[in-house]
């Protein structure tokens, strides 16, 4: 890289950097966009879900040519508890149509399927380089630096940071800090090759169409789950489990992970599956109280680094490619202006606001604490809740009455009705 | 958070020391699938002054890739860091109890290459 000059400068070829500087060479700014992975997607893992919205506003019919896995036409919910669990699903086979509804996709195909768009447009995508920290004139962002050596300098009129939840020019920039175990999950997951056929038979699928599996009651009583994700010939298992809940289990996350694979209900689903990759990340779970100052003279922070992720609907590429499209209209707003100071950028700051993502996020602003402070959702409720229908179900000559009586003994004991009501009340938290 | 572990039912303690082959795999048949371009540095910083006294260290146990490990006595080893196989997730610095691990990252496209991600 050499010493050059650009319009912006994006840093981070996810989701919402490329969004970013798609929509910014689109409207014929001269965008250098740096991933420091080998190709976009190198570093990048998430569970395995994308959403139509807004993704086809920027590729129109994005489906007909992004490398898509399958088309999500089932969410599963499985309680689970011992060798037991109950098991809700909503399918709808209309998604299995166009314009379908969400979809599973592996990164390191899709991030550099989307940096080709972007490419397309006319951004200069570097690989491979690290940016290692900011150029600043006085109070205002003017640059960066790639590698330690000088020289490796590149000027831009505002830098957009999409470095990912570890963000270290958003630290760097002082308008976040580091991650802390309360606002971080680990998400571990690998990933199990089988034949499509094999899949598309377990999970009762038609060619081309997918399951999202989500768990609860498998972080031994701690907040998180597990997922599995159906891609075309393999499927992606993971486990998520919030970073301060994990330090309390004094355990790994992959022995947790090994229990998920390992239970009776989810082990015939991955059984004879091939392990050809195992990979970990950091999520943003701290919801609305979690986003930092966005943007200071001449930068901007977008995607994980902004810390625009949902917990409960597990939106993440979505907020991510939202923030970067309106990071890249301030920036374009600015270019008119030729004002690159926080009098103009702060305007992203008031579209992020007023936008899908931070009123979601601001809607549902308690569901992280009311999660992350309940244990019971994750341990003592599946138990519970599997004991009481596995005891109706039972047919033992054991009078039905006696079993309810137990079923609310249990619960009188383990939780206790007061706590189960405020838990109740707490759960509203949660309403859309 | 204690006295939820004591509540668990029969069931998920029996599961808990359950044998759990063939799922059951170190990490380092894990890792071995996964991509990696070794850099011939270390890019995790670790100031290892204050190791000896932190009672945890929870860098060993949350790291998912076992970067981290204890060699030696409680009072006299050392942390040994086997940066190969860092994942580059992170969360090693965010546990830190004393703030003292930085992550960085590997130049010039070293370090994890997911191949599936």
């Amino acid at each position: 890289m050499v010493s050059e000059r650009f319009d912006a400068i994006v840093v981070g070829a996810g989701p919402a950097g490329t969004s970013a500087a798609l929509a910014m060479a689109r409207k014929g700014l001269n965008v250098l966009l740096i991933e420091r992975g080998e190709y976009p997607g190198a570093k990048n893992m998430f569970g395995g879900l994308i959403y139509r919205w807004p993704l086809e506003e920027i590729v129109p019919k994005f489906w007909e040519k992004a490398p898509i896995e399958r088309f999500v036409t089932e969410h599963r919910y499985l309680i689970l508890s011992g060798g037991s669990g109950l098991t809700f699903s909503f399918k709808d086979l209309k998604w299995g149509t166009p314009p379908y509804n969400s979809f599973s996709v592996l990164r390191a195909n899709f991030d550099k399927w989307y940096a080709s768009q972007a490419e397309e447009a006319g951004v200069l995508l570097a690989t491979s380089s690290t940016v290692t920290d900011l150029i600043w004139d006085e109070k205002q962002v003017v640059g960066v630096r790639a590698g330690e050596r000088s020289g490796n300098e590149v000027y831009g009129d505002v830098i957009v940071a999409a470095d990912g939840v570890n963000s270290r020019l958003g630290v760097k920039a002082g308008l976040r800090k580091v991650c802390t175990p309360q606002n971080v999950a680990l998400g571990v997951k690998e990933i199990f090759e089988l034949p499509s056929e094999t899949i598309e038979s377990r999970f009762n699928l038609q060619r081309n169409q997918g399951t999202a599996l989500l768990a609860l009651g498998v972080t031994r009583g701690m907040m998180g789950g597990g997922f599995i994700y159906t891609n075309r010939q393999s499927l992606s298992v993971g486990l998520v489990i919030p970073l301060d809940h994990l330090m309390k289990l004094k355990i790994e996350a992959y022995q947790l992970l090994d229990e998920f694979e390992a239970h009776p209900i989810i082990a015939p689903l991955i059984d004879g599956g091939r392990a050809k990759e195992y990979s970990a990340h950091l999520i943003p779970e701290s919801g609305y109280y979690g986003i930092p100052q966005l943007f200071t003279d001449g930068f901007l922070l977008a995607g994980d680094a902004a810390f625009l992720c949902d917990v409960q609907y597990f939106e993440g590429t979505n907020m991510a490619m939202l923030s970067g499209l309106l990071a890249a209209e301030t920036v374009i707003e600015a270019k008119k202006k030729g004002d690159f100071t926080t009098r103009t950028l702060s305007r992203y700051s008031e579209r992020l606001n007023s936008s899908y993502a931070v009123k979601e996020l601001y809607r549902r602003r308690n569901v992280p604490k009311f999660l992350g402070g309940n244990p019971r959702l994750f341990g003592t409720y599946p138990e519970v809740l599997n004991r009481a229908i596995g005891e109706l179900l039972s047919m033992d000559g054991k009078p039905k009455e006696t079993k309810r009586k137990a079923v609310l003994k249990d619960i009188r004991k383990r939780v206790g009705y007061l706590r189960l009501i405020r838990d109740v009340l707490g759960s509203r938290s949660m309403l859309p | 958070m204690s006295n939820v572990i004591g509540n668990q039912s029969r069931e998920l303690r029996e599961l808990k020391t359950a044998n759990l082959q063939p799922f059951h795999r170190k990490i380092t048949e894990r890792l071995y699938q996964t991509r990696f371009k070794v850099f011939k540095e270390n890019h995790l910083i670790v100031d290892k002054s204050k190791c000896i006294q932190c009672a945890d260290k929870p860098c060993i146990l949350c790291c998912p890739a076992n970067v981290y490990r204890w060699d030696g006595s409680k009072e006299s080893g050392r942390l040994i860091v086997e940066y190969d196989g860092c994942l580059e997730c992170g969360a090693c610095e965010v546990v830190c109890p004393y703030s003292k691990i930085t992550l960085t990252y590997p130049p010039a496209g070293h370090g994890v290459n997911f191949r599936y991600g």
